[in-house]
């Protein structure tokens, strides 16, 4: 179905934009809660962007 | 179209303040409505009395109104419901073909004489039209495989080691819960509020360059062709949005009523 493809286009764009935004925000508070700068926010979005990368494979390229 | 000059006749520049015209009816009470307000009043009573009148008395033989309702129907069912859903879609096609051609005439009012604003540029209309596909896709999801099956199936991908759940999960749960209404939202709301401030920017020129002093009033020909352009531009762009929107609603809708995710 047509349909499908629109859905994980979609998906997948969702899932690497969350991954390293809510990861991101996670370092970022906890930088804020340590009282450092920039440590744990890259940190967070790096983490963040391959976990997301993961997700992307295993619902989306695994069975493909 | 708001005014494309200045008082002095020189050019200005559209703002974002095209998106909040002062109230018109009702003022300073909690009823009070802008000209955005009726003009959805009178859409969504348009494409009411259209399907009221192609389907109140209908023939074996379509012929008149009923001909352009059964095309408006079969349009969404061909391209929409059946590519989305399949033979689940029977029971979601009045709400999938309402939201579509709801979506299309608030769309369109962006470049209908008069009215010059697309009533889906102001964020309240994207935003309810994606909390009721966000509502509709979740309650269903849950109907159909219960609460915690579906919770599981969206928030614990399978195949993966559970240690990683404590990082997968997180982006997961953000990513259907969160980003699916947003991006829906944001998707329509960039799109209609960009075509508008396009047709402005190029009519405003065009009017500026013309009523200008010496040579520079030639070019409000190319500014013209371009604001045209763009004016035929944004009716692809009213029928494109909302076959996104409505789209992207059914195959959330068969994501969540589906065993696999």
């Amino acid at each position: 179905m047509k349909g499908r493809g629109d859905e994980f286009v979609w998906s997948m764009v969702g899932t690497l934009v969350a991954g390293p935004l809510v990861w991101g925000l996670i370092g970022m508070g906890v930088d804020h809660l340590l009282g450092i700068t920039r440590i744990f926010l890259p940190i967070g979005v790096a983490l963040g962007f391959i976990t997301s990368l993961l997700v992307v494979y295993v619902r989306y390229g695994r069975n493909a | 179209m708001p005014m494309a000059t200045d008082d002095d006749g020189g050019f200005k520049a559209p703002t974002v303040g095209e998106f909040f015209p002062g109230e018109l009816i009702f003022v300073g009470t909690p009823f009070a409505m802008t000209r955005i307000n009726l003009m959805g009043l009178l859409m969504a009573g348009v494409v009411c009395v259209f399907f009221v009148m192609a389907f109140a008395k209908p023939k074996l033989v379509p012929s008149g109104v009923q001909n352009l309702g059964e095309m408006a129907v079969d349009l969404v069912q061909k391209n929409v419901i059946d590519e989305a859903l399949g033979e689940k879609g029977k029971k979601y096609a009045p709400y999938l073909i309402s939201m579509f051609w709801l979506l299309f005439a608030f769309n369109i009012t962006g470049i209908l004489p008069t009215m010059h604003l697309a009533i889906s540029s102001v964020i309240a209309i994207p935003v309810m039209f994606a909390v009721i596909a966000w509502l509709v896709f979740n309650i269903q999801g849950v109907r159909a495989l219960g609460f915690f099956h579906y919770m599981k199936a969206n928030l614990f991908p399978p195949g993966i080691p559970w240690p990683i759940y404590l990082l997968v999960t997180p982006i997961e749960f953000v990513s259907t819960f969160l980003l699916r209404p947003l991006t829906l939202t944001i998707r329509l709301l960039a799109n209609m509020m960009a075509g508008h401030l396009l047709l402005v920017l190029f009519f405003s020129a065009t009017s500026a360059l013309l009523l200008a002093d010496g040579f520079v009033k030639i070019f409000a020909i190319p500014s013209f062709i371009m604001g045209f352009a763009f004016t035929l531009f944004e009716i692809l762009i009213a029928v494109l949005q909302a076959y996104i929107f409505t789209l992207l609603t059914a195959v959330y809708i068969d994501s969540a009523t589906s065993e696999e995710h």
